[in-house]
This record gives C-alpha cells, structure tokens and sequence, in this order.
C-alpha cells in the first residue's frame, strides 16, 4: 500500500480501514447515514476476492456475520440506530459464542426512525447495554476522518484480541464530512489475528484459554466445534448446570474488563486546568474550538479537555486521575445524558459535575459552549 | 489564513458539492487545512441546499460554517434561505441569471455576475455553472492558487469532462471585472 494525503470522507476513510485490517466478509443492509461504508465497501471488497453481501436486514446481517467469523473471517457490518436496534439479539449471540466481529454503528437522531440525516450522540449506552444479560462491550468513539481510519483497524484488533464484537460508535457529522488525512502504510498498528489451535487431540473449543479468551478452531478447518447461544461447557454443548454457567458469565466480563486499563484511551488537553470538559466523538471538535479559540484569546478561561477516545470499557482509575485536579466537571454530549452518568459515577461525589445537553440533531458550537463555561466559571 | 468559511447555496444537481470538494483539494495543494460538508436531507434532492468549506492554515476543528465569510448563491430559493447570513464586511457572489432582482446590503459587499448566462452562451453545456462560479470565487479571493483548483479538478473527472471543467474554471477566473454590479 502506498502513501496517501489527500481529503476523505469519514466513511470512504472508515472502508479503507476496514480493508486494511483485512476485512474478509460483510453482510449489511442500508441505512442513512451509514450507506456510503457500505457502497465503497462493494467496491473494493469484490476487486480483492472478499465477500459484500446485503442482506435482507440488519438482522439476517448481524447473524450471517457471526457464522463468518466463526468461519474464520474477519467481518463487519455498518448500520444506524435502528438497524443497531435489530441487531442486538445477534450482538449478544456474538458474544456468548465469542465471535469477534466490528459493528459500526452512525448515530443518528432517535429513537425509532427519529432524524435519519442528522447528528447524535444517541445510542452510547445502547453499545455498552443494548443486548440483554451481563456481557463484555468494546466501544470506541472517532472524531475525525483521521481516526475512521485507524480506529476501524483498531476495532478489529480488539475484537480479534478479545474474541467479542465491538462498536465502532461514530455519527453523521464525522461520517459524511470530507477533511485531511494522511496515511502511512509504515505507521499503522500491526494487525491482530485470533489464536488457533495447533492439536486436534482432545479439542474443545471452550477448553484451552489465553488470559481467559478460548482458543477455537475456526468452523471448517476439520475440527470438532460445536457453539450455542445457550450457557455450555467446555464441548461448545448446552449446560444448565449453575457452577459452569456462573463461570462462562464471569469470564465473559472478565476477559475484556480486566484488560481496560489497556484498552480505555483518552486524549488530555490543559491538564492542570480547574473546568475540565470530558467529551467525546463529534462534540470533542467543539470543546478544542473552544480551547483553542481561549488560548488564542490569551486564555481567559481556565479550561481542559478529557476527550474518551474508548467509551466502553471505561477505566475508573484513569478517569479519576485525569480529573482529580478539578474544580467542576462539564460532559457536553448530543443526547439528554448518557456518558455523564459514568462521569458522576466514577467522580460525581467528589467533584461537581454538569451536563451541556443537546439533542434535535445539531452540533453544540463553540459560542453555546462558551456560554455554558463562562456561567459555571462567575458561579465559581 | 485565518479560518474561512465558504457557503456555497443552490439547489441539488448543481455540484455544489463537487465544486466544494475540489476546493477543498485545492487548499490541501496549497498546504492548508480543509474541512467539507453539506446539507444532508431531503432538501439535497432540491429546493434551497447548501454545501461548506471551512479552510485555515491551522487546524478546523468546528466542522461547520458559524459565519460565512464568502457566500454565493445560484437560486431563488437558497437566495432566500442563506442570503442575508454574510459575516460583516465578508462577500457575497450572486448569480444574476437565476436571482435577477436583490437588494444590496451595507454590512457586506456583493457582486453579481450572470454565471449561468456566461455557461450557455461560451461553453453551451450549462453543465459547468459551478465550476465558472467557482473560478471567479477564486480570482477575487484567492482564497487558493488558481494552478491548484486546476491541479484538483484532475482529481474528479478525466478526458473530454475534465477539459469541459478546466474551461469553466478560466472562463470564471477571467470574469474578474466584469461584473454586471458591485456594491457595498
């Protein structure tokens, strides 16, 4: 792959991500705002051999991209809230079975079919609840055409590493505009790929694990595999018995949880500074507009940034210390309150925290934020 | 360049969006920061739309226009929509074919040149509007390097689209100062 610097749409930048994290299978069905992945995705997946399927729905799609990847394939699909709706039963399926697979889901405004063409920050809680039962959850949150790129790579790391589905959570806003980016084949990550087994004596498919994620044998490669969305033992066969089924639940959570410190990435702008704003995805482009726009006008304001670039797992230890200084806490999102109640969770009974709400599919612009600062800086 | 904000308003079909999407290329030739968006909505497939570019030789981080300071219109409609939210002493370019009849404004200057008219008549496709209006943008402005918008057109169509378009951009460029009004 050669150099590219160039101006890219967030999805063209998502696709070309997904390709070069080696993309082997996507099933999809169409949905604003989150076709234009799909429609460079069919254009470049036939050219190298992949398999582009669209489905019949969100939920044949969700469904055909576990068998995929228990086949073996690296497979994503590409959808919008209700599509991420529909597709939940299969997500949880995903993860009982643990197939790794990469959902990116562009927020629009909801719920139902709500505001089809327009920004939100809607489902946040959706990527960490959406399915039922206690189940791990990766999401990770792009703010620019830059990170559509390497952060779809990086979703297929973490799903290949941890053998569980993950959401590349964007929206609208940084799905369908066109700005810089700048690709150097030499400085991408190294690709992830989901460990095998070598022996054919005495396999399990849920019996042999590295730091708690089982080494199955793709479906196909003449080993014994059978998987269920039912609680099962080692075999891959179904079990009511209570000891077992405990231990699938806990490590489920545990093998993605106790790998958050490495998993949860954030970018720290001003981080002595008494207002911290903690944002992430599109509404983070209006915090540093702020910020920038404050340090050029000589810094008038006291104020940082904590932008989550990993919305699930959080981890709380990080969290804290990049806000312990502070002296208030703002969360600026397009919804009516999702990741704030993480925020006050992990920091809310030490430090004071508010939300900057707006939800009816518009950006927050840096003069609303400014408003909201400036009042809780002459409150101070 | 500080940050600049180009509002490109018409109606679906027009290229509006293309014509942004090369400009925004452009400023990348031109070692600047170029960030593109439009309207996304029913209103793209007609009436009054809209297509951005936000450029400076810092980072954009705000995506999109707050205040343009450059406007052009190409319809009634957007005329109607856009057409009073110019940034005070910013520019607004209106083609006179499509809105004839306006009132000047004191806050901003505007300019009015029959781009349409200038398309039928010299190229006689009509296709290439955009880019005639687009290449007088660019010879008052010089928001970038005429070579560059050349250059970035390349990017976007070949053979006998690309010389149709290389000529629309020359035949706007040269249409500085002859302008049918100027005012503010």
């Amino acid at each position: 792959m050669k150099k590219i610097k160039d101006i890219w749409q967030g999805a063209e930048a998502c696709a070309y991500g997904a390709m070069k994290a080696g993309l082997d299978f996507f099933a999809g069905y169409p949905i604003t705002p989150s076709t234009e992945i799909a429609e460079y995705l069919s254009a470049m997946m036939p050219k190298k051999g992949k398999t582009f399927i669209q489905m019949e729905d969100e939920i044949a799609s969700i469904v055909a991209l576990a068998g995929a990847s228990m086949a073996g394939a690296k497979a994503m699909t590409s959808t919008s809230g209700p599509g991420y709706s529909l597709m939940q039963e299969g997500i949880g399926y995903a993860c009982m079975v643990e197939a790794p697979l990469v959902v990116c889901n562009v927020m629009r405004g909801g719920p139902s079919t709500g505001l089809p063409t327009k920004v939100s920050q809607g489902d946040v809680m959706q990527s960490r609840w959406g399915t039922h039962g206690d189940h791990p959850a990766i999401a990770i949150s792009p703010s620019s055409v830059q990170e559509m790129y390497s952060m779809t790579i990086e979703a297929f790391n973490l799903a290949e590493q941890y053998r569980t589905p993950v959401t590349l959570l964007t929206d609208e806003t940084i799905t369908h505009m066109r700005e810089k980016i700048e690709i150097d084949p030499d400085k991408d990550p190294p690709l992830v790929r989901r460990l095998c087994p070598t022996c054919r004596e005495n396999y399990l498919p849920y019996g042999t694990f590295v730091d708690d994620v089982p080494v199955i044998a793709n479906l196909g490669d003449g080993y014994g595999t059978s998987v269920t969305g039912l609680s099962h033992h080692d075999d891959g066969f179904q079990t009511a018995d209570y000891s077992i089924s405990r231990a699938l639940i806990e490590r489920l959570s545990r093998k993605v949880e106790k790998h958050s410190k490495e998993i949860f990435d954030i970018e720290v702008w001003n981080e002595k500074a008494s207002i911290m704003l903690v944002c992430y995805g599109i509404t983070s482009r209006s915090v540093k507009a702020l910020l920038a726009r404050n340090k050029e006008c000589g810094g008038g304001l006291d104020i940082g940034m904590v932008r989550l670039k990993t919305l699930f797992p959080i981890h709380e230890e990080t969290l804290w210390n990049s806000l312990a200084h502070a002296k208030h806490i703002m969360v600026p999102e397009l919804n009516l309150g999702q990741i704030v109640h993480e925020v006050k969770r992990i920091v809310g009974h030490q430090i004071p925290v508010s939300l900057i709400s707006k939800t009816g599919g518009e950006l927050i612009n840096p003069d609303e934020l400014c408003e909201e600062v400036v009042k809780i800086n002459h409150a101070r | 360049m500080k940050r600049t904000e180009i509002r490109l308003a018409g109606s679906g079909g027009q290229g509006l969006i293309t014509a942004a999407r090369i400009m925004a290329k452009a400023a990348l030739l031109d070692g600047l920061n170029a960030l593109q968006s439009q309207v996304y909505g029913a209103e793209a497939r007609g009436g009054a739309t809209k297509s951005e570019v936000v450029m400076a030789n810092r980072e954009v981080w705000y995506p999109e226009v707050l205040e343009p300071d450059i406007v052009a219109i190409m319809t009634k409609a957007s005329f109607v929509k856009y057409g009073l939210k110019v940034k005070k002493n910013g520019l607004r370019i209106i083609d006179t074919f499509m809105v004839p009849e306006y009132d000047d404004h004191p806050d901003f200057k505007t300019v009015g040149i029959p781009f349409t008219h200038y398309d039928e008549t010299q190229l006689k496709n009509r296709l290439s509007t955009n880019i005639v209006l687009i290449g007088y943008l660019i010879a008052k402005t010089k928001v970038v390097r005429p070579e560059s918008f050349v250059k970035a057109i390349g990017d976007f169509f070949k053979d006998e689209k690309l010389s149709n378009n290389e000529k629309a951009f020359w035949l706007g460029h040269s249409l500085l100062g002859k302008e049918d009004r100027i005012s503010g």
